[in-house]
């Protein structure tokens, strides 16, 4: 995302993340319905007056009404931590004309300003290839405040994809060691065998937070006859080759084995109430920030 | 269709280089995708895609390699014209010295002239005509051409010289241009000479049209004027033979005159019988200098009448002989007492240095030969072996002569060559600088008995044979004798105040390092102008100076040209050809083959092409940047 894209970060500020069920233990500026809290500006309930109660909040009238001690209730307002899991996997930038991660990063970037902007932490895990005894993953801090968007620019800037995807295995050992769960939105092509990213999309939810998948497609996947038509097929993850002759016939069973693993990612994240969208590198960014992610669930107006 | 530059054939090769880098590629080239997932269902055609399967940019690439190739193989296409041209003539005209001769108050070349310009105007428009003119050698005065007034015009500037004619060459060279092009044409001979004076074959003869010019006979000329003086003689003892013939066929009477430095020192009347010849001996002259003999009759060509020569003043000649055999020292003193002007210093080699070869014009060697090559032209005989200047290879006897150079001046007069005693002989590596005069042969090679060179600026002989006792003043051994004599005679230093004679049409070569030096000839007519050339042609009878800072001569010319003061030769079958213009000819429709090449069009095809690539990339950039 350009910097000097003004427009498109004047459309951001009227955006946040529609959050579903997540919420953090702060206070913070996302209002949780039908949750009270004792102090607040919107006015939730009563309930009954207990000892310890504020008396600034018992409502007289209703005293007067009633004979009976009630205190107003509020809505509570809580901070959502939000984990960006950004995949940097070789497949990210493969075929390189697609421009697949610079995409992302774009996509992470816009959602990041989102977040921000909302006054909610937020956390970007870059996937990446584990080795000797490290981590796969490396994680920002926790970004509060909209001046932290450099840093967050800085992060992304600064990312490589190589190596193979590693969601699985990433998914795990972030959850273990983070103790607060929010919402999880993991942008990435998904493009593993359904096992792989079903244990890590489960294993998230399993441990609390809101699942949201964002599946990255480059114009080169949706129509291959772009990229080629005879030639030798390189898998950048699996170092494998396969020599193919893009006839009808085969790009028919391509297709069908491209819709069949994007249908079935589909209906997994469907069962399991898991916010999926997908975007291809053929649009533009702000298209999908303002009309897809709105009209899939991801993004609303504030 | 053909090609004008085969060698840009091998180019072609460069089709295959390019179908290799696409092979290459092919092979080498990969695409990349984040995964095989979704093409493991689609079958692998290993076979199919290593086969070399053309593309569009391929084609483009092998079509734009091919339209450059060809463009460079300049391609044509033979297109058969046809276009109006008229005949060809080609008049040759005879500039000799003959050619001056007075028909009555008419110089026959001004009628020769007029004969030449008829055949000019009554040229068709069309018809191309070309101007040569002979006299020693032929010389083209102006190419085919259509137009006819400079043909006139150049025609006017030509002028009879003082040489003989090479008629045949001329006219060689005019039927070479004649058949050029496969194109027929006429040859007009403008001549005094008779067809039969030709060696020609009969079947080129027939074809010209032959305009004979003259019919007066009337020429006293000087055949020939002999100085017989020797480097040794003084000019008191020298004496001249002038020869005198009349080449009219009636009597003729004049007188003969001969000057010695402007002043008349002889005068005879002579009245000769037709076609007679007469010689008068001039002697006892009391100075040096220049000779002139002249005759005064009444005839028509006046160029013949007079010649030159120069009487020389006899210089003492040194001649230094440094020999180990006494014998050779006194039987070289013998032969020097017989000889004036010659005088001689005999030294062995232990007594020799360098220092006795000053003011020295001639050095003699025998069996010595010193440690340099000396400053002074030089005769060795029978050097030793290890000697540093001719390596000798063996010891040779009883060898017979073989082979010798007939024309050189060492050689001259000597009639039984084979006939000189080689008892003993050494047989001589040929020096890179020398020739061999005087040969014999042995099974494995030629031998060399005497050899001859300039090194360093100097004449060197080597007789590689010995010069026994009584070799030289043996009266059996007189070829020994005049061999000696003739070596001493050539290895003598040309005296450069002493002229030399020359020939007129002969080339005079110029020695070598004389012409950087701004030289300048003075013609026996008086004009000066620069030479830059290594020859002059020597085209006038008289006196030439050449005056320049490093050489200077002076060249008296003669002509003792028989043919040419005969100018009355007589032919016994067709008289002399009256000259009707020619018929004009009706232009003649020619048809001929042209090469229409076309490579041009190929490089602009080749840049076509490369202009609708960029189009077609620039669009394609701009779709991708679209989408």
């Amino acid at each position: 995302m350009s910097i000097t894209d003004l427009a498109l970060f004047r459309q951001l500020d009227r955006l946040r993340i529609r959050v579903r069920i997540a919420r953090g233990n702060r206070p913070g500026e996302t209002a949780i319905p039908r949750s009270t809290q004792p102090w607040g500006i919107e006015f939730e309930s009563y309930k009954d007056y207990t000892p310890g109660d504020d008396f600034r909040y018992v409502d007289w009238n209703a005293v007067g009404r009633l004979d009976q001690l009630v205190v107003r209730t509020f809505t509570a307002e809580r901070e959502i931590p939000f984990h960006v899991f950004l995949d940097t996997s070789a497949s990210m930038n493969a075929p390189g004309i697609d421009g697949k991660f610079a995409f992302a990063s774009d996509l992470v970037a816009a959602l990041g300003y989102v977040i921000l902007n909302n006054n909610d932490p937020l956390r970007i895990i870059a996937l990446a290839s584990p080795e000797k005894g490290q981590r796969p993953f490396h994680p920002t801090p926790f970004l509060r405040h909209r001046s932290q968007f450099s840093r967050l620019s800085a992060f992304l800037a600064t990312r490589t994809p190589s190596g193979k995807t590693y969601l699985r295995e990433a998914a795990r050992a972030y959850s273990e060691q983070t103790r607060e769960p929010g919402v999880a939105v993991i942008v990435s092509d998904f493009l593993l065998e359904p096992p792989q990213y079903e244990e890590a999309l489960l294993l998230l939810q399993a441990r609390g937070y809101e699942v949201k998948a964002i599946q990255i497609l480059g114009a080169s996947e949706l129509a291959p006859e772009r990229l080629f038509r005879r030639g030798k097929l390189y898998d950048v993850e699996e170092h494998s080759e396969r020599w193919i002759t893009l006839s009808r016939a085969h790009l028919q069973q391509y297709q069908e084995a491209l819709q069949a693993h994007l249908h079935a990612l589909q209906q997994f994240c469907h069962r399991h109430q898991i916010m999926y969208t997908q975007v291809s590198t053929a649009s533009t960014l702000a298209t999908i920030i303002t009309e897809g992610f709105t009209q899939a669930g991801l993004l609303a107006f504030r | 269709m053909g090609i004008l530059n085969p060698s840009a054939l091998p180019l072609l090769s460069l089709l295959g280089i390019l179908l290799l880098i696409y092979l290459r590629e092919r092979w080498r080239k990969h695409i990349e995708v984040p995964t095989l997932l979704f093409w493991r269902e689609v079958k692998e055609d290993k076979t199919r895609i290593r086969r070399f399967i053309p593309n569009l940019l391929f084609f483009a690439q092998s079509l734009l390699l091919l339209l450059l190739i060809g463009g460079l193989l300049h391609p044509f296409q033979p297109r058969t014209v046809t276009e109006m041209k008229g005949s060809r003539h080609i008049l040759v005209i005879d500039i000799s010295a003959s050619m001056q001769a007075r028909e009555g108050r008419t110089p026959r070349f001004d009628l020769m002239l007029n004969q030449a310009k008829q055949v000019v105007k009554s040229l068709n428009p069309l018809d191309e005509a070309m101007l040569i003119s002979v006299a020693a050698r032929p010389q083209v005065v102006s190419g085919l051409t259509t137009d006819h007034l400079l043909v006139l015009h150049l025609l006017e500037t030509l002028r009879p010289l003082d040489t003989g004619t090479n008629l045949d060459l001329g006219i060689e060279l005019a039927l070479a241009q004649r058949d050029r092009e496969g194109r027929q044409g006429q040859i007009h001979v403008f001549t005094d000479l008779p067809k039969s004076a030709l060696n020609l074959p009969a079947e080129q003869i027939k074809d010209l049209v032959y305009h004979r010019v003259g019919r007066s006979d009337d020429n006293v000329a000087l055949a020939a004027l002999h100085l017989y003086q020797n480097p040794f003689q003084n000019y008191s003892q020298a004496q001249a033979y002038i020869l005198v013939r009349n080449y009219a066929y009636r009597p003729k009477s004049g007188t003969l005159t001969v000057q010695l430095n402007d002043k008349p020192i002889f005068r005879r009347d002579f009245t000769l019988p037709a076609r007679e010849v007469t010689s008068f001996s001039v002697k006892g002259f009391e100075g040096p200098g220049k000779l002139v003999a002249r005759i005064e009759p009444a005839d028509a060509l006046t160029v013949d009448n007079q010649a030159l020569a120069w009487l020389a003043e006899r210089h003492e000649r040194r001649l230094v002989v440094v020999s180990p055999v006494k014998g050779l020292h006194e039987e070289l003193i013998r032969v020097s007492q017989s000889i004036p002007g010659l005088a001689l210093t005999t030294l062995t080699p232990e007594a020799f240095t360098p220092s006795f070869l000053k003011d020295q014009d001639i050095a003699l060697f025998h069996q010595f030969v010193p440690g340099a090559v000396v400053p002074t032209n030089s005769l060795y005989v029978f050097p030793p072996p290890n000697n540093p200047l001719f390596p000798v290879m063996a010891e040779a006897a009883d060898l017979s002569i073989l082979d010798w150079r007939e024309g050189h001046e060492i050689l001259r007069n000597l009639h039984y060559v084979e006939a000189l005693p080689l008892k003993k002989a050494r047989v001589l590596a040929l020096p890179s600088w020398a020739q061999v005069l005087i040969s014999s042969r042995t099974k494995l090679s030629e031998v060399p008995l005497a050899l001859t060179g300039e090194k360093d600026g100097h004449r060197l002989v080597c007789l590689a044979f010995d010069l026994g006792k009584g070799n030289l003043t043996n009266s059996d051994n007189l070829t020994v004798l005049l061999l000696f004599l003739n070596t001493l005679r050539w290895l003598l230093p040309h005296d450069l105040t002493t002229p030399l004679l020359v020939s007129t049409g002969e080339a005079f070569f110029l020695p070598s390092g004389a012409t950087p030096d701004s030289l300048r000839l003075t013609s026996p007519q008086g004009d000066e102008r620069a030479i830059d050339t290594d020859s002059l042609e020597i085209d006038r009878v008289g006196e030439y100076r050449l005056i320049g800072s490093r050489y200077r001569a002076t060249l008296y010319a003669n002509l003792f040209d028989e043919n040419e003061s005969d100018i009355g030769r007589r032919e016994d079958e067709a008289a002399p050809t009256a000259i009707k213009p020619g018929s004009p000819q009706a232009p003649q429709e020619l048809a001929r083959t042209i090469p229409i090449e076309f490579g041009r069009s190929l490089y602009y095809g080749a840049a076509a092409l490369l202009f609708l690539e960029w189009l077609y990339a620039l669009w394609r950039y701009y779709r991708t940047s679209k989408a």
